[in-house]
């Protein structure tokens, strides 16, 4: 299956570029979900490809509609394999059941029923380092596949190489191997933040909602860290933390 | 009160398992407070948590780092010990003796009438006593409460021992996981009940539209999200909405569906974290179903019939049914599967025959090794759970290949993959 979904993509050559400006595509508000209602949204920061992952459960007067919206960090490559790999089922469907999508030349796609009439289908695709998963029936699926599109070929990007989480970062500690560092960051309404890092771990502060702090773990020298923060879109602020453990 | 207890740290030493308990944490957002027991910051008994590996800690002296504190003008010696403590066991008598003008001092307090031999989770209570040198009297000092997780090992990889990091065992799986394992001594035991409870205990059922994940792991490189299943499916606390398969005789709540690769990562890691080694396996093509049945269903060698298909069931090798174009299981330390997400059917008569069968062979297993070798897992295998089996065994229950268009859309074979779950 996985051969088959890389043979379809294959001709669409690698974007250079990645997005750039944040990409807020709200249900009920003017854009391609316009039609719709959120039944439950979850945003979460997948750590291997490092991608900020927005899924969505719609609904309209007619039909529900399933939305993973990712943008891979890592860029466009990065993006491409996440596309194959959320594209995995425990059912297969036959080869020649697997379409093109309706998209402008510059995406990656492909879209697939589950069934004869249409009603449960399958459609993802990726431009630059977005990739869409959508689950509905075949018809919204491709409709919608073409309008978020539209969108994301709407936003601003950047070369690759020029993404990333910054060069000056935010110095903290030292810290005694084992002991607390209060970070500075807190929440934000509207927004949510997400560490990653090594040689200890961030913590919520049971006394204090809202706040984090660093546990140094054993090893000393300077541990390196980002806050991601992320807000109605995709795109997050970055800040790199370094941390030095003395 | 002449003599104050002011800490108790079960984790004393985050480098090692076998004299000092396991660095744990409560899941990704919060750490378990070390001292476990903090006089300063009263806290649930719950919320004073450690956790001893069974296997590591046998023959070792594993103690207790208790810090006591006395008035300035009391004497410094001084007696404690503490009864009760249940699978702790009682603290003997120690002396605790201050130095020069030192107010405060730190004693190690063997537990050396530990009872540390299966897996579970317990609520022991230690009523501490003491009395001053020269008294035969003991006087109440405090009572102190505490939550002991009992592992049969120190949890493996994915879970890490490295201190103040977030895959350290997290208690709030471990409040279910040494739940559904309790009293097991083998991690066999402790694997075939992780497979009974994650099949029967939550009111999950499998996804039969497109067989899709819930919960985010597949392969390498993905990360399981248990976080959610924690909430939504141990917990029993899921969103009310979406509703899979809306306006059908098929409507349930969707994060209650799974698949295959759902069920596996969960019994990996849930197995895991009690010490049973378990590891995910990914077996691409599988094939059309044998008669089994799926998590939550029924009879079925049709498992993708949709919403209002209403037909789980086909003729025996009718080529026009559904089937798995993969799947995932474990294997317990890389040899025998064990298969969370569906049974084998067994019609009636031979569900007797076969528990009359396995019956007989686990009771000659039992007396011909004068009790020393239980094998636990016939008797669920003659209920169809698919524990404990070989590979070809497995194949031969579950995949059909009696046409060569079944024999076609099988061959493939499982192969290990690395399991992670988020911590972000």
């Amino acid at each position: 299956m996985e051969k088959i979904l890389r043979v379809r993509i294959a001709p669409v050559p690698v974007s250079t570029e990645e997005v750039s400006e944040d990409l807020v595509l709200s249900p009920g508000a003017p854009g391609p979900l316009a039609g719709f209602q959120v039944d439950y949204e979850a945003v979460t920061l997948i750590e291997t490809p490092l991608t900020v992952r927005r899924q969505m459960h719609l609904f309209d007067s007619s039909e529900t509609l399933r939305l993973v919206l990712a943008l891979c960090l890592s860029g466009p490559t990065a993006a491409r394999e996440y596309l194959i790999r959320i594209s995995g089922f425990q059912r297969e469907p036959s080869p020649d059941a697997i379409q093109e999508l309706d998209l402008r030349p510059g995406a990656a796609g492909f879209c697939w029923s589950w069934d004869a009439d249409g009603s449960s289908a399958y459609a993802a695709f990726a431009r630059h380092n977005l990739v869409a998963s959508l689950e509905g029936r075949l018809s919204t699926v491709r409709a919608i596949a073409r309008a978020i599109d539209d969108s994301v070929r709407g936003v601003k990007t950047i070369p690759t190489m020029q993404a990333g989480p910054g060069t000056n970062p935010q110095r903290l500690g030292p810290v005694a191997p084992g002991a607390r560092l209060d970070l500075p960051t807190t929440d934000i309404p509207n927004t949510q933040l997400f560490f990653v890092g090594s040689g200890g771990a961030v913590n919520r502060d049971p006394a204090q909602a809202g706040r984090y702090y660093y546990r140094a773990g054993l090893q000393r020298g300077l541990q390196k860290l980002e806050a991601f923060r992320v807000g109605r879109g995709l795109l997050p602020v970055r800040t790199p933390i370094e941390i030095k453990i003395a | 009160m002449a003599l104050q207890l002011n800490s108790i740290t079960f984790d004393h030493d985050p480098t090692q398992s076998a004299t000092s308990a396991l660095n744990i944490r409560r899941n990704k957002d919060f750490e378990v407070p070390i001292p476990e027991y903090d006089v300063t910051q009263p806290r649930a008994p719950t919320q004073q948590s450690a956790a001893y590996a069974i296997d590591a800690t046998r023959g070792q002296a594993v103690i207790v780092r208790c810090v006591f504190q006395r008035a300035p003008a009391d004497g410094p010696q001084w007696h404690v010990r503490a009864t009760g403590g249940g699978v702790l066991g009682r603290l003997d008598p120690q002396a605790v003796t201050f130095t020069g003008a030192a107010v405060v001092v730190t004693v190690d307090m063997p537990l050396v009438h530990r009872r540390f031999a299966a897996v579970g989770r317990h609520l022991p209570v230690w009523h501490w006593e003491y009395r001053p040198s020269g008294s035969s009297s003991w006087q109440p000092l405090v009572a102190t409460f505490h939550c002991i997780y009992l592992l049969q090992s120190v949890p493996a990889q994915p879970w890490t021992q490295t201190f103040a990091d977030r895959h350290n065992p997290w208690t709030d799986l471990l409040d279910h996981s040494c739940v559904i394992a309790d009293g097991t001594t083998q991690e066999m035991d402790a694997a075939i009940a992780h497979v009974k409870a994650i099949n029967a205990s939550y009111g999950l059922r499998y996804d039969i539209v497109s067989g899709a994940p819930r919960y985010g792991f597949v392969l390498t490189g993905d990360a399981f999200d248990l976080t959610d299943w924690i909430a939504f499916v141990l917990n029993g606390n899921p969103p009310g909405s979406p509703i899979f398969c809306q306006g059908t005789g098929e409507a349930y709540l969707d994060f209650e569906i799974v698949n295959c690769y759902d069920c596996a990562a969960s019994l990996t890691l849930m197995g895991k974290s009690v010490g049973a080694r378990l590891d995910y396996y990914f077996h691409e093509p599988f094939g059309f179903l044998n008669f089994v049945i799926p998590i939550g269903r029924g009879q079925c060698n049709n498992p993708f019939y949709g919403c209002t298909g209403n037909d789980p069931i086909r003729g025996v090798d009718d080529a026009t049914r559904t089937r798995f174009g993969n799947h995932a299981y474990t294997k317990l330390a890389g040899q025998n599967n064990f298969d969370a997400c569906m049974k084998q059917w067994l019609s009636w008569l031979s569900e007797i025959i076969l528990s009359v069968i396995m019956f007989l062979l686990w009771l000659i297993i039992l007396i011909v090794t004068f009790g020393t070798v239980n094998r636990f897992d016939l008797l669920a295998r003659a209920q169809g759970w698919l524990v404990n089996l070989q590979q070809p065994a497995y194949e031969q229950i579950t995949i059909d290949t009696n046409t060569p268009a079944e024999a076609a859309a099988a061959g493939g074979s499982p192969v290990v993959q690395v399991l992670d779950f988020r911590v972000t």
